[in-house]
């Protein structure tokens, strides 16, 4: 006879036996083959010297027996501490075969693989596209040479209440800081208003650009060098010679530098650019040096070319504050020290000369001036939101783990008693718990790259430009470092709980099912609690930032922005040299505009709402000095001027309040001015306004009305602002203005219209920034709405997460405890009772962690206090309406599995086992 | 006559091991000799041999070695390792101290005799 492998064959007898053997032991190839090698050997041997095969039969034992018995030895090592030969570690190949068995386990609970990996996947994710966002601004050094020695310069009055905003350096001051090497290494500044634009004529069709007037060194200062070129040396930033033609006020020579941007447009990146010009406001400029691809100047990141500045014209101006300086400090200085030093210098300055008054300088680290503090506090808060959504994804798959975990309990301890080594089996719980958190943090990874996208399409205007989030290693450390905590939270805890069972204790009790053992039963408990209240927390924060946010909306309007158009043209100087051209070419603008079709106002304005403040001048004004003659110190105050033309008030819908209509009043007869209903508060009290003569601009003018506030930001704030007509101001100096169209027609199709009217009347002019006024008024409320967007999105998370939660353990219980159900029932309980039985447990689970999460919110979102806008951090509202939302989550979580407890059948529960 | 199940537990490794240390056998030639020359007390089914070879395999205990044997198969036999012997030292020790112990309970085995002080 011959068997498999042309070995001659058993006995039939035997060979069914081996076969028994094989079946009994379930192993797969090749231990299953080795095993068949063995038992047929061992027959063979027998039968060689002659045994019976019935004898070696009946002195066999018991196949399945001994099958199961082989199963265990092969798999399991025998009794020990360790894995095998009493060693704690496992080797390659032991750790590959508990991989492959927890992949298989897992893949027979693909609900619970899903809802595990899902879960984790969120908590990843949200952390992730935060840390990304927080890593760019705010860990992320600024872009420029060795910017921890950075500052940015203010000047600020000592000890006296600015009424102007402190934020703008005077020529002769820089010019002073420049001299004090011991202070700061290096000193630049540029031109401080922000929206400097000239028009540039090079490209297909005329396209407004930023221009930015900078000092020399403000290049060197940053550390930056140009790619092709040179930055400026100190002649360009001589005033130009007499008579030529200056663009750009306060510019020096015409030499320019280009970014890379506007390099790659022009002039296709040719390295031969150097000598050739660019023409800015029909002025040409040389180009003398090109900047770095990803260059981003931090006063201006979208600027496309710098130009000098020239100091010359206000280097005995005291009071004009119109640059922001940035520095480097001295080798060694700290900023305090560099502070006290530039104190003590400016102190120096100031006896030298009167004219500069009571102040000060102020020393600022670069990267916190630019990021702001309620930015800085508001992308930390949602860090640590972030993390609470985290915490419970972390709780909710804790608790689904530990109870399927719990359901294996019974054959956990098998292994135990059986000799499974407690390491064999720590790890085995512990590699489908990392297999579930690699896979889960994968997921994190994708979501979060797709998290901040959407983060950055909510929200251009809410980040601070100067370093661009990006997926990078940082980012997928963080990531990782996530997963591996996630994984310490929740896989660790229920692997030493299940080493550490006592194997009698659970075989004794005889009970299968998933969620036995009072410590099991407590701990679970406890995640929801704690699930809960961390849920909360966030739903409070999220509540208040809404109710902020409705807040900032319910703000009421002294503008109407519904059907207005805002639009830019400049006139560039080479064109429109004098006051004269350029009021006729707004005259004629606006008057074919009002003829369009549709439109029922039109004016300009230098600056518009909701863009901040701007153009701050003093203004003076003393009731004992009816000429404004400038002599009283105390009769100065700050004001944000607006220069109007045409029917501003009208189109916008700003109210006169008192005094004339500015088309009522003659622009030619003397200068005029309107001013604001604060400023008329603050600064004349008790006195009638209307007619008092004030000094402004170096001209007196005499307020002949008073209109309505305008809000300067989102949340309505208000300043005082000035009025001076176009008109009586086009002479002076060349400021663009942004027009304001008021119509009922589609504002899209009349930006359109007007393009074509600006076209008719000069061809070279470039319609620049069409916006509607409401997008302004949106643009105010990005960071606003950012925070309370986010915050909410993981506030609805953590509900879910938080709802899914508190159902799976009352669904468990119930499920658990359908034989003490049926007993009830048995015993006479009715449908009702059983159900306030399971609802009861359901609010013993919320109640304790609503109360937890009350006392974390009260503590929690007082860090909100900056960000709030009418309504307080503990604001009863919205924790009454978070502990309700949460206290009905409870009861919803429960209704389920009441439900079905009442659907026990009690004779099937008693007799069944 | 055989041991209690107990009793087997423990000797049943400690047994095989003794055997091993002597020379190397096969599975047949192993369960033999476990019914030879402990007078039969010893012996314990292949259902069991089997389990517990690979059981001291995987320990480290024991290492399969295959030869030719005479009729020109090839046969898998057992060989004690570094590991095993020092296991089986540490189990000898126990063994003596066990009988030594038992002795002073006035727990004769057939060859101590110690008289109590």
């Amino acid at each position: 006879m011959s068997g498999p492998g042309g070995r001659p064959s058993l006995p039939p007898e035997l060979e069914a036996l081996v076969r028994e053997v094989l079946e009994a032991s379930g192993l797969d190839l090749p231990a299953r083959a080795d095993v068949e090698a063995d038992l047929r050997a061992h027959f063979e041997d027998g039968l060689e010297v002659g045994v019976p095969w019935q004898e070696l039969q009946g002195r066999f034992g018991d196949p399945a027996e001994a099958g199961r018995r082989i199963a265990r030895a092969r798999r399991d090592p025998g009794p020990g501490r360790g894995t095998s030969d009493g060693r704690w570690w496992m080797s390659a190949t032991e750790w590959w075969t508990e991989v492959k068995r927890s992949v298989r386990r897992l893949a027979r609970a693909p609900g619970f693989a899903a809802v595990v990996v899902l879960t984790l996947a969120l908590g990843v994710g949200a952390n992730t596209a935060i840390f990304t966002v927080v890593d760019a601004v705010l860990l992320k050094p600024l872009p420029y040479a060795q910017p921890d020695r950075l500052v940015r310069v203010y000047e600020a009055p000592l000890g006296r209440q600015s009424d102007n905003n402190d934020l703008y350096l005077r020529a002769p001051t820089v010019a002073a800081y420049r001299t004090w090497d011991d202070v700061f290494s290096s000193f630049g500044a540029l031109y401080t208003y922000r929206a400097l634009g000239a028009d540039l004529t090079d490209g297909n069709r005329p396209e407004r650009v930023t221009v930015v007037p900078i000092t020399t060194r403000f290049l060197e200062t940053l550390g930056v060098s140009p790619i092709l070129g040179r930055t400026f040396v100190d002649e360009e930033m001589l005033a130009p010679e007499a008579g030529s033609t200056r663009a750009i006020r306060g510019a020096g020579r015409a030499v320019t530098i280009l970014s890379n941007r506007l390099w790659e447009q022009l002039f296709d990146a040719d390295p031969d650019v150097l000598g050739r010009s660019i023409h800015l406001d029909d002025v040409a400029y040389e180009v003398v040096g090109v900047m770095p691809p990803g260059f981003r100047d931090p006063f201006g990141p979208d600027a496309d070319a710098w130009i000098p500045q020239s100091l010359q014209d206000n280097m005995d101006n005291w009071g004009n504050y119109y640059l922001s300086g940035v520095a480097r400090l001295a080798d060694g200085l700290s900023v305090e020290t560099a502070q006290a030093r530039a104190t003590a210098l400016y102190g120096q300055l100031a006896e030298a000369n009167p004219d500069a008054g009571d102040w000060g300088p102020v020393l600022v680290p670069l990267h916190a001036d630019l990021v702001g503090n309620t930015r800085r506090a508001m992308l930390w808060i949602l860090v640590g939101a972030a993390g609470l959504v985290l915490l419970t994804a972390c709780l909710n798959v804790a608790n689904l783990v530990l109870a399927r975990g719990l359901g294996r309990d019974r054959d956990v301890a098998l292994r135990s008693a059986l000799g499974s080594g407690r390491a064999r089996i720590l790890a085995s719980v512990l590699v489908e718990n990392a297999l579930l958190a690699v896979a889960g943090g994968a997921g994190g990874l994708l979501l979060g790259w797709g998290g901040v996208r959407g983060l950055l399409a909510l929200a251009p205007d809410a980040l601070p430009d100067t370093t661009p989030p990006e997926l990078g290693t940082s980012v997928f450390l963080f990531a990782l470092a996530v997963t591996a905590v996630a994984l310490l939270a929740f896989g660790l805890a229920p692997a030493w709980r299940m080493a550490r069972t006592a194997p009698a204790d659970v075989l004794r009790s005889g009970d299968r099912s998933a969620t036995t053992g009072h410590a099991a039963r407590r701990i679970r408990d406890g995640l929801v609690v704690v699930q809960v209240a961390a849920a909360l927390v966030l739903v409070a924060g999220a509540t208040l930032l809404v109710r902020s946010f409705v807040a900032i909306l319910d703000v009421p309007s002294t503008v109407q922005a519904g059907g207005v158009l805002s639009f830019e043209v400049n006139l560039p100087v080479a064109r429109y040299p004098d006051g004269a051209s350029r009021e006729a070419f707004h005259e004629r603008l606006e008057s074919r505009v009002a003829d369009l079709p549709g439109v029922d106002a039109v004016g300009a304005v230098s600056w518009l709402p909701w863009s901040g403040r701007y153009h701050i001048w003093s203004f003076y004004w003393d009731p004992n000095d009816p000429t404004a003659s400038g002599a009283n110190d105390d009769a100065w105050y700050g004001t944000d001027i607006r220069i109007f033309a045409g029917d501003y008030f009208d189109a916008i819908g700003l109210r006169v309040l008192r005094g004339d209509d500015p088309s009522q009043v003659d622009m030619e007869a003397e200068p005029v001015v309107w001013v604001s209903r604060t400023l008329a508060d603050q600064v004349f009290g008790d006195v009638d306004p209307l007619g008092q003569t004030i000094e402004v601009g170096g001209d007196p003018r005499r307020i002949v009305g008073i209109v309505e506030d305008v809000p300067v930001d989102a949340r309505g704030r208000v300043t005082r602002h000035t009025y001076i007509p176009h008109a009586q101001f086009a002479d002076d100096r060349n400021w663009a203005l942004i027009q304001t169209v008021k119509a009922h027609s589609d504002l899209g199709a009349l930006r359109e219209e007007i393009r074509g009217e600006i076209r008719a009347l000069d061809a070279d002019l470039v319609l620049y920034r069409p916006r509607p006024l409401t997008q302004v008024e949106g643009t105010s409320r990005a960071q606003d709405r950012f925070a309370t967007v986010l915050m909410g999105s993981f506030a609805l998370l953590a509900l879910v997460l938080s709802l899914v939660g508190t159902y799976g353990v009352l669904a468990g219980s119930v499920a658990s405890r359908r034989r003490e159900i049926g007993i009830r029932m048995a015993l006479g309980a009715d449908g009702p009772r059983v159900r306030g039985m399971v609802l009861r447990y359901a609010a013993a689970l919320t109640i304790p962690g609503v109360v937890l999460g009350l006392a974390g919110a009260l503590a929690g979102t007082r860090l909100l206090d900056r960000m709030l806008f009418g309504v307080k951090s503990a604001d009863p509202l919205a924790f009454v309406l978070s502990a309700l939302v949460f206290l009905g989550v409870g009861l919803l979580s429960g209704w389920l599995p009441a439900r079905r407890a009442t659907r026990v059948e009690p004779a099937r529960t008693l007799t069944s086992e | 006559m055989t041991l209690e199940r107990e009793w087997m537990r423990g000797a049943a490794p400690l047994a095989v091991l003794t055997l091993l240390d002597r020379r190397e056998m096969y599975g047949y030639e192993l369960v033999e000799a476990l019914e030879r020359d402990t007078g039969g007390l010893l012996s314990m089914g292949q259902s069991t041999v089997y389990p517990l070879l690979y059981n001291l395999e995987a320990r480290g205990h024991v290492k399969p070695v295959r030869r030719t044997a005479p009729s020109g198969r090839r046969r898998k036999y057992y060989r004690i390792t570094a590991d095993g012997r020092a296991w089986l030292e540490g189990q000898r020790d126990q063994w003596e101290k066990l009988v030594t112990a038992l002795g002073r309970l006035g727990l004769n085995g057939p060859e101590t005799e110690e008289a109590l002080p």
